[in-house]
């Protein structure tokens, strides 16, 4: 729960200030390269989807799968194979881009190698940035203002707990949040409700399935499958000795 | 002929001379003073080889020392002379930024430079003077993959 109100009130937060001023990013995130958590003991490799669904005023359904598979070992290094989506902003002929990320919080680094390029970025990683993302956010929470004094006037939100399931083999925890944006804040003939549901399974640490439902921008669902306990093999958290590597300056400050 | 006759009474008394002074030598204390003047100078001796032994060997250090440090503090120019620095934008959401994600991580990216038109950065040059046709851009994506947010990047050399 207190990962959510955090992470939901971080981006309110934004959504505020970038109504209100030129972009801006709270510190905690500009200046970090990762907010990875650190789970040790707990090693586990899973398949996982991203569906987006969207549709459009003119009736287009819009429907996107993207698979990914992602990997933990019990040092807590974890390795990401995913397909990075929403770039088109930056080119309208590319959207997504295949990308490999290592987070190697024994050595310090965070590794990210992009397409076919036989290179591998490396950020470092100071050790008194490796905490928690339970620690970052309890830290942000405690900065922030009550939540419903972050939410724009008038918006109102509610939390539920769901209750424990088995999701895709796991057990897992439920909650959901829903927040309504009231009839006329953007013309809108009737309130419009935004809802977050999140399952996690608190042994692993992990959000096995997450479903973001905007009637604005459409459907967004993350989910872990096959997930396996058996300890990862060491090769998936080392860069291929035929790799360059190219330190990024100044890594994470 | 002999211009020395040995048979001549002169040569006879000087045989005679030599012959009686044959026993005699110089008296224990000049002999004594004698020896202690040699030993006296062989020390001396001795003592300015190692002298000049021992000046050599700092002198070696000395001109091998500031040779060293010169090299040591040269190479410690350069390294910091050509230490890379990043300027970068603040971070710029993109079209998935509203949707939350509990952690993130930042991927590096080399974009068109037309990039920079979309976001207004473009004609005003401030990200990037140069003349390549891409840029370099930290997109912070989420544990989704969805893309978040966008700072694009320039890396500049600093002296120090």
């Amino acid at each position: 729960m207190t990962l959510r109100l955090a992470a939901v009130a971080f981006f309110a937060l934004g959504v505020v200030i970038n109504a209100s001023s030129p972009p801006q990013t709270p510190d905690f995130l500009r200046s970090q390269a990762t907010m990875e958590p650190i789970v040790r003991g707990q090693p586990f490799s899973a398949d996982g989807t991203v569906t987006l669904k969207l549709i459009l005023y003119d009736g287009t359904r819009i429907e996107r799968v993207v698979p990914a598979r992602y990997y933990r070992d019990s040092e807590g290094r974890i390795r990401r194979e995913q397909t990075v989506m929403g770039l088109s902003p930056l080119d309208p002929g590319k959207d997504t881009q295949a990308v490999v990320t290592i987070v190697d919080p024994v050595g310090g680094f965070l590794y990210t190698m992009v397409g076919d390029r036989r290179e591998a970025q490396r950020m470092s990683i100071p050790p008194n940035r490796m905490r928690s993302l339970q620690q970052q956010l309890e830290q942000l929470q405690a900065q922030l203002p009550a939540r419903e004094s972050v939410l724009p006037q008038g918006f109102a939100s509610k939390d539920e707990v769901l209750g424990t399931r088995q999701v895709n083999g796991v057990q897992a925890v439920g909650r959901r949040t829903t927040t309504t944006i009231p009839a006329g804040i953007v013309g809108n003939d009737r309130p419009i409700e935004v809802t977050d549901e999140v399952w996690t399974a608190d042994d692993l640490k992990l959000q096995v399935l997450v479903r973001h439902h905007d009637p604005r921008t459409g459907d967004v669902e993350t989910q872990f499958a096959k997930i396996s306990r058996v300890e990862p093999s060491a090769d998936l958290f080392r860069i291929p000795p035929s790799y360059k590597i190219v330190d990024i300056p100044g890594g994470i400050r | 002929m002999n211009p020395i006759d040995d048979n001549s009474p002169l040569s006879r008394a000087l045989r005679a001379v030599r012959d009686e002074d044959a026993h005699m030598g110089a008296s224990p204390r000049i002999e004594t003073a004698l020896l202690a003047e040699v030993r006296s100078r062989a020390r001396v001796t001795r003592y300015t080889r190692l002298m000049t032994l021992a000046a050599a060997a700092c002198l070696t250090l000395v001109v091998g020392g500031s040779i060293w440090w010169l090299r040591f503090t040269n190479l410690d120019a350069q390294t910091t002379t050509f230490t890379m620095r990043e300027v970068t934008t603040d971070f710029l959401p993109l079209p998935y930024s509203g949707v939350p994600t509990s952690t993130g991580r930042i991927v590096r990216l080399e974009v068109p430079r037309r990039a920079l038109d979309s976001f207004g950065l473009g004609s005003a040059g401030i990200v990037d003077g140069r003349s390549s046709d891409v840029v370099l851009a930290d997109v912070l994506i989420g544990d989704d993959g969805l893309a978040r947010a966008v700072r694009f990047v320039r890396s500049t050399s600093h002296q120090e």
